[in-house]
């Protein structure tokens, strides 16, 4: 008999019939505004939050930051210098890009996560292995909980998909927090 | 053998008052971040309740959801692999980086894949394999074994760290800022992702009703290697199921809040089908597990999510440190876990606690861990492997307090003694002393206290 047959074997005599759990309505009312708390949580996240009024406040933003150095976007209108093919070049040469930025699905408040869809990273490595990662949001995407976010999400849309909440980080030294551990050293989200 | 096994491992830590007061604070502090975050929910209770319902759920319909899983995993174009034990498991990843041609391989965290020894096996057959979480890095390039399941290197001082990444990477001798060595590490593995043939992951919970699965990190270490490397091979025991993608909703939202007092990690991952080009395959491993849901007083083990509360509240854990257990998941989970595999050689493992029953207060899927540790003590008891020195010291404590007399003219002559000659408590011989102090007694018994209060 496979090890597939044995274990479904064994585990078939555990069954036992229980109604599927549903999830009760959670407090939401403690979040107060959705948007100042969530900009609250992400600066304790070590995130500079930046509101904006239109894309190309954006635009000139990170141009002026990130002058002369490799910049990719995969925000319609927004295209920087070299930007043209990246999304069809093998994965390992985003290696050198010190800036990209995307737009978010939607954030929640409690704990700051951004949802970005593999459709929406144009391609999957590239909000990790950036130096710095930007993501445009907005504000009227934002949700109170993590319940209302998987609500709103379509699991369908994507093949992939991460709730990014800050830059990548590690406390495994003696505990002492280090902020730029293998992924992004700086998050900027831009509220619109 | 485990005759006194714990109680000598701990030694180690224990003999180094200094090191031990380092550790038991340094991890106390994430207990105290944990207890932060969770009283900042007002529905805390609600959600562990509900966690714990889900998990409940999982463990009785287990069958039917793995096949659920396993065919929406399926459709969405990852291979799905069973295995029955460890070695079934190294030969199955094994035979897929086999087939791939592959020289190196990068890893983020797993506990399973330690469990399983996947690590040497393939190193045996000539596959570099580079674990990538800054704690697992440090503590593979030491050659020692994870103390802690979220932080694998919590054991090791920065010095210590510092002279590793000196003598591996050559960084400059003497530095030990966590920021410069961080740094170090960052680049060294930046290369390894992306030299790697293929990658490995763990999974925090898998989804029947979609057939994804989501992996959590702080340093983005799973996504970097993932999204790399052609191949992709995730490794989750059969309990990591969940049945819906909305009950990911009161899982991530107790996760690392339990573990670290953080809102969320940085990442949570959703994998659901490859990426162009990409292959992925996910290996379900049984290696016990199917066994253990049989037995009704300890099934409920099987709902732990890995958040590692109950070890930073264990006062014992604290002061032992994690290698003590000699198992890969140690602490109060651990205990409760392991003598499933094999009770002899764990047999130590349910004695390594007080019973105060901190771990079960903050467990997020309300494990009833504190009295499966009970439990397990009668089982090993009734097997006899109860080691000498805890059965006499058990047998007393029982003759005691089942006797009111001897408790009672116990208690006076005990005080007496104290008083008198309090060496004679606290003293090396006695084990329960060692790094105690005794506190003053009081002149009163409890009796008498009583009799006057009551
Ligand atoms: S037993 Fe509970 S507290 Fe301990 S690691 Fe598992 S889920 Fe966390």
């Amino acid at each position: 008999m496979s090890s597939r047959a044995e274990i479904l074997d064994r585990l078939k005599s555990q069954t036992s019939s229980q109604g599927q759990v549903t999830l009760p309505e959670f407090d939401v009312a403690y979040i107060g505004d959705p948007v100042s708390k969530f900009k609250t949580i992400l600066g304790e996240l070590y995130t500079d939050v930046i509101e904006v009024n239109s894309l190309s406040e954006v635009a000139s933003f990170v141009t002026e930051k990130f002058d002369g150095k490799r910049m990719i976007s995969n925000v319609e209108t927004i295209d920087f210098p070299d930007t043209a093919n990246w999304k069809e070049q093998d994965q390992h040469l985003l290696e050198n890009v010190e800036f990209a930025l995307f737009e978010g699905t939607l954030g929640v408040a409690e704990n700051g996560a951004i949802w970005i869809s593999d459709e929406q990273m144009g391609q999957r490595v590239a909000p990790f292995i950036c130096q710095r990662l930007g993501i445009i949001l907005k504000k009227s995407s934002i949700v109170p909980l993590m319940q209302q976010a998987y609500k709103n999400l379509d699991s369908n849309k994507s093949s992939f998909g991460t709730f990014i909440s800050g830059p990548s980080k590690t406390a495994d030294i003696e505990q002492s927090l280090v902020v730029g551990a293998h992924g992004s050293r700086e998050l900027f989200v831009f509220l619109m | 053998m485990s005759e006194g096994k714990h109680a000598s491992l701990a030694e180690k830590l224990t003999n180094d008052t200094d090191r031990t007061d380092w550790h038991n604070k340094s991890i106390w502090g994430v207990r105290k971040k944990r207890d932060v975050a969770a009283f900042g929910i007002p529905d805390w209770e609600l959600l562990r309740q509900t966690a714990s319902n889900i998990k409940d759920y999982v463990l009785d319909n287990l069958h039917d959801l793995l096949l659920e899983f396993e065919k929406n995993a399926t459709e969405n174009g990852i291979t799905v692999h069973w295995a029955a034990d460890a070695e079934e498991h190294n030969a199955i990843v094994h035979g897929i980086l086999a087939k791939h041609n592959v020289k190196k391989m990068v890893k983020s965290k797993s506990m399973l894949t330690e469990e399983c020894g996947l690590n040497p096996h393939l190193e045996k057959n000539g596959i570099e394999v580079i674990d990538t979480d800054l704690g697992e890095r440090i503590i593979q390039l030491r050659d020692e074994h994870p103390s802690h399941i979220v932080m694998p290197a919590i054991h090791l001082k920065r010095e210590e760290i510092s002279d590793t990444f000196h003598e591996s990477w050559g960084t400059e001798k003497g530095n030990f800022d966590p920021q410069y060595l961080a740094e170090a590490a960052r680049q060294s593995l930046r290369q390894d992702f992306l030299t790697a043939d293929a990658a490995l992951t763990g999974v925090n919970f898998a989804i029947a009703e979609t057939g994804e699965y989501v992996v959590c990190t702080n340093e983005g270490n799973a996504d970097m290697g993932a999204h790399l490397a052609p191949v992709q091979i995730s490794c989750m025991g059969l309990e990591k199921l969940i049945p819906k993608r909305e009950h990911l909703s009161v899982m991530l939202r107790l996760l690392a809040r339990s573990s670290t007092g953080q809102p969320i990690t940085a990442y949570s991952s959703h994998f659901k089908k490859p990426r162009k080009g990409q292959e992925m395959h996910l290996v379900l491993v049984d290696n016990g597990r199917s066994r253990h849901i049989q037995l009704p007083k300890f099934k409920a083990g099987l709902k732990c999510i890995r958040c590692a509360a109950c070890m930073n509240t264990c006062p014992v854990y604290r002061r032992s440190g994690g290698h003590s257990y000699h198992v890969t998941v140690p602490g109060p989970i651990g205990s409760i876990l392991a003598p499933n595999t094999n009770l002899k050689e764990y047999s130590d493992l349910p004695f390594a606690s007080t019973l105060c029953g901190a771990c079960s207060n903050v467990c997020p899927v309300k494990i009833n861990i504190h009295e499966q540790l009970y439990e397990w003590r009668q089982v090993i008891g009734k097997a006899g492997y109860v080691e000498t020195s805890k059965k006499i010291g058990l047998k007393v404590m029982n003759f005691v307090l089942s006797n009111p007399k001897v408790y009672d003219i116990g208690g006076k002559l005990g005080k007496k003694a104290m008083t008198l000659m309090p060496y004679a408590i606290n003293n090396p011989l006695n084990p329960w002393y060692k790094s105690r102090e005794m506190p003053d007694m009081d002149t009163e018994s409890f009796k008498d206290w009583y009799k006057k209060n009551r």
